[in-house]
């Protein structure tokens, strides 16, 4: 049975993620993360400044205050870049240092004064346990206010994010569409930072979208694993935190998401880490094969391998090699086949290295050791037409003809 | 009318371009063309509104440029922007139907039309679906000037659209480029491959970062003008004296 308590702090975090991750996708796309973290620590001034104003926590106040500090947080940094020529980067670390250090000089004299704190405190590092009524809504309201802009505006969005120059040239209003995305975004994170905290909200934002960019370069995929994963992770975090004490809210979501993306980075079959190191294993594996072949291909080749190594054990399944009188391996004749295929390839590149690049006959070889694991069929074919057909490489040795 | 008087424009405190000064009735098919470094991309920006001159005035349509944005298109360099971005062929194309009082999520049916027309045109319609990233360089710039296309602006201002295309499909874009035109549109486009340059256009801009002459074809494209522009170049005015010789017709024998 899930207690009221705890449906309250679950609704809250997944309403908090839902809004991140679905704010965080212009953020990410626009390639404006470092300024959507400036963000969230800028408008801590400005909530603590609400709080102690008001007299009470989570008034218009405090998103009034939240959004115009945020605002010009970042107008500072756009005029600190385009002024100084500072880097965006550099002006960014700068203003989110300073708008920080005044928020950490209002809250100390905001202790001090008496005043009562209203949960302010937290906007450091967030806690889901002090979510009032009052907060759930306006979290379901700008989470319905902002599914219908993201829906409404989505042809600008991509458009805009893509190539903002065309944006411009195309007659969309780019400098009144960046400030109310800006607005909007210091709006959401002045709503989140009270659950989950600056920095986890910032994480937040643009995690999400990082993961669903990582998996997929389709739109939709993109914003549907976006937001799925987000709100599972927030929704796992909400449980454990409540059931767990001293367990932040916040810090939990983010490492949660961190453990739902691992995975993905590990075994997507085409960017996954660990399925490249097996491609790339197995592509020396085929190697290493068509090596071995050549050398039983080759009679006056006395270095013949006779241990069980991995390439011997492999060809032999393949049935390429079988065992001869003399206690070792010969070609089978479908392994005769394979290995006139790569010798085929490799004396053709020499002889085309030779008679066409003009590369004395004597520096050929190395190079078409490696091309001859490179060469498809298609263009094998294509380089024998065009070399005439020949039938021996450049030392002689007799080409195998195609079969 | 493009109308542009006395142009002074560069980038930081170097001029690129001095005095410029000339006027195109349009619509009209008009190649910028000059050496190297002749000020060619700068005036094209300049015109797109990408640069600020230095003095003088940019007049398209009888407006500042900054009036008539909406009746331009252009093509953007390809590495202007990220390609790793997720979006395929397709949506790329349809941003040049976007207006900007085009209010809703979704392009119409019509949009789309013109959008696959154009993509066809520049022989990228099997590519539609796929993401952008997977495609080379070439095809990325047949992207671009598909997009650009699908604008249907009055004026299309294009910077070498033929670098880095293949023999084959850069034919396929002249084609396209003549047609568009052809509807009583107008193309501004910077080229430098003179050979094309005397058969393709109808006006001439000749930059060596003055201007060297402005107008129709037959009064810009003459061996006096080109050896100004080119100078010493003699591997270009070569070519050129040869070109001259063999189509005599269309190329005026007098300054």
């Amino acid at each position: 049975m899930v207690s009221e308590q705890l449906f309250w702090i679950i609704s809250g975090c997944l309403l908090a993620a839902y809004l991140l991750s679905l704010t965080g996708i212009p953020v990410y796309l626009r390639r404006e993360s470092l300024a959507g973290d400036a963000l969230s620590h800028a408008i801590f001034p400005g909530v603590v400044l609400a709080v102690w104003i008001s007299g009470e926590n989570n008034s218009w106040l405090t998103y009034l205050f939240g959004v115009l500090v945020g605002s010009l947080a970042l107008f500072l940094i756009q005029s600190i870049h385009q002024k100084t020529l500072i880097p965006k980067d550099g002006a960014t670390g700068i203003v989110l240092i300073l708008f920080f250090s005044v928020g950490l000089l209002f809250m100390g004299r905001l202790q001090r004064s008496g005043v009562p704190l209203w949960g302010v405190q937290h906007v450091l590092l967030g806690k889901a346990a002090t979510l009032l009524p009052s907060d759930l809504i306006a979290l379901a309201i700008l989470s319905v206010v902002g599914s219908i802009l993201f829906f409404y505006f989505q042809k600008w969005l991509w458009l805009e994010a893509f190539d903002s120059k065309f944006a411009k040239h195309s007659g969309l209003p780019k400098n009144t569409y960046g400030l109310f995305l800006n607005a909007w975004t210091a709006l959401v994170l002045t709503a989140t930072i009270q659950i989950l905290g600056a920095v986890l909200s910032a994480a937040m934002l643009i995690t999400p979208s990082a993961l669903g960019h990582f998996l997929s370069h389709n739109p939709k995929k993109l914003i549907l694993i976006s937001v799925l994963s987000a709100c599972t992770a927030a929704v796992l975090a909400g449980f454990i935190s409540a059931s767990v004490p001293a367990m932040s809210t916040g810090a939990l979501t983010v490492i949660l998401l961190f453990l739902l993306a691992f995975p993905f980075f590990l075994f997507h079959p085409k960017k996954g880490i660990l399925m490249k190191w097996i491609a790339r294993k197995k592509e020396a594996g085929r190697w290493k094969d068509e090596n071995t072949l050549k050398q039983f291909y080759n009679p006056a080749n006395v270095h013949l391998e006779t241990g069980l190594n991995p390439s011997i054990k492999r060809l032999l399944k393949n049935r390429l090699i079988q065992p001869n009188n003399n206690g070792s391996w010969e070609l089978s004749p479908k392994g005769v086949l394979e290995a006139e295929r790569i010798v085929r390839k490799h004396r053709l590149w020499e002889t085309f290295l030779h008679n066409r690049l003009l590369i004395p006959q004597d520096s050929v070889h190395e190079n078409a050791e490696l091309m001859e694991h490179l060469l498809d069929d298609d263009a094998e074919e294509r380089l024998s037409v065009e070399l005439n057909n020949p039938g021996a490489d450049p030392h002689q040795s007799p080409i195998p003809p195609k079969k | 009318m493009i109308e542009v008087k006395n142009l002074n424009a560069g980038y930081g405190k170097r001029s690129a371009l001095w005095n410029i000064d000339f006027s195109i009735p349009l619509p009209a098919f008009i190649g910028i063309i000059g050496p190297n470094g002749g000020g060619k991309s700068t005036l094209l920006k300049s015109i797109l509104g990408e640069i600020t001159p230095f003095t003088g005035s940019i007049q398209v349509f009888g407006k500042p440029i900054g009036e008539v944005r909406e009746r331009l298109a252009y093509v953007p360099q390809i590495n202007s922007v990220d390609w790793n971005f997720p979006i395929r062929v397709m949506d790329v194309v349809l941003m040049g139907r976007f207006r900007p009082h085009s209010w809703g999520p979704f392009y119409s049916k019509s949009d789309r039309e013109k959008a696959e027309f154009y993509l066809n045109a520049v022989g990228m319609f099997e590519f539609s679906k796929r993401q952008v990233g997977e495609l080379s360089g070439g095809q990325r710039q047949r992207v671009f000037l598909a997009r650009a296309l699908a604008r249907e602006a009055d004026l299309l201002l294009l910077d070498e659209p033929l670098a880095g295309v293949d023999a084959g499909s850069g034919e396929r874009i002249l084609a396209v480029l003549s047609n568009y035109q052809k509807q009583g549109r107008s193309i501004l486009m910077v080229h430098h491959d003179l050979l094309t340059a005397s058969t393709l256009f109808d006006h001439l801009i000749l930059l060596q970062t003055r201007l060297v002459a402005a107008g129709p074809i037959k009064d810009v494209f003459t061996l006096n003008n080109l050896q100004t522009a080119y100078g010493t170049d003699v591997s270009i005015l070569s070519e050129m004296i040869h070109k001259l010789g063999q189509t005599p017709a269309k190329i005026s024998d007098h300054p």
